[in-house]
């Protein structure tokens, strides 16, 4: 599991997750999402290069979620892999944390909800 | 009967032993099917953090104990263990939660845990909490010669 955080123009950041984000990945990126939730309003969340996740990792993202929102804030997903979002679709998050295939997509999200 | 494997067990307070479950899971499962095996790890970490969260009292803990059986036309998880009574099969559906406030990590495992899984079996047996999860086999893994 690794997670890197990229800031990019416009206020937006790009959190890239890697790996499998299962018991113990959900444990590492528990911090750093809770401080990225904590300070940003426009987050793009890359799971292109996440090769296992389950409701434990996919809670870790409900919370930043529920923390950014609170903010009006927006957060999206990218790119997951077919065995992920097969686990994303099936809890239906990603009616409530929508999915992108396209990245600049997934930023001119983001930045509209910074208003 | 083939080689029954090796048993992991976890005390559940313990985050080490819990992360252990993962990489036990890639030995034990390593011959069966890649496609199977994403829904059969989805659905033993499913399994296995329910006990944790509902089997034992806060601060409280327990032991928690797995296995992999795989026979010719399934693979079946064993997930026991030693806290109070929970059927998770009995528990009702969460659903699809209409807002993330409603999006409750345990609701959202037992969605996973049923999607995932051919059939559930629970058992309380000699006051421990019985879960076998069953995966049909695609095909039967090759035999080694006699």
């Amino acid at each position: 599991m690794a997670i890197s955080i990229l800031e990019l123009d416009g206020n937006v950041t790009k959190v890239v997750l890697s790996g499998r984000i299962d018991i113990a990945g959900a444990r590492e990126i528990e911090m750093p999402m809770a401080v990225i939730a904590g300070s940003r309003r426009a987050v793009v969340v890359d799971l292109s290069a996440v090769e296992f996740m389950a409701s434990l990792g996919l809670r870790g993202i409900v919370v930043s979620a529920k923390s950014i929102f609170s903010k009006r804030g927006k957060i999206v997903l990218l790119m997951p892999q077919p065995q992920v979002e097969e686990v994303i679709t099936t809890t239906g998050i990603d009616e409530l944390i929508p999915i992108y295939r396209d990245e600049a997509e997934a930023i001119a999200a983001v930045i509209a909800a910074l208003g | 009967m083939r080689d029954p494997g090796n048993e992991l067990r976890i005390d559940s307070a313990n985050a080490e032993d819990l992360e252990r479950l993962h990489p036990w899971f890639d030995i034990e499962a390593r011959t069966l099917p890649n496609a199977l095996r994403h829904g059969m790890r989805v659905a033993l970490e499913e399994a296995v953090m329910n006990a944790v969260m509902h089997a034992f009292p806060p601060n409280g803990s327990g032991e928690i104990t797995v296995r992999l059986r795989i026979s010719p036309g399934a693979a079946a998880l064993f997930v026991e263990d030693s806290g109070r009574a929970f059927d998770p099969t009995a528990a009702p559906s969460a659903g699809r939660p209409a807002s993330l406030q409603e999006a409750e990590p345990g609701g959202l495992g037992l969605t996973l845990l049923r999607h995932y899984c051919h059939d559930i079996t629970y058992q309380r047996v000699a006051e421990r909490n019985r879960l076998m999860l069953r995966f049909p086999l695609p095909i039967a893994p090759l035999q080694p010669p006699p």
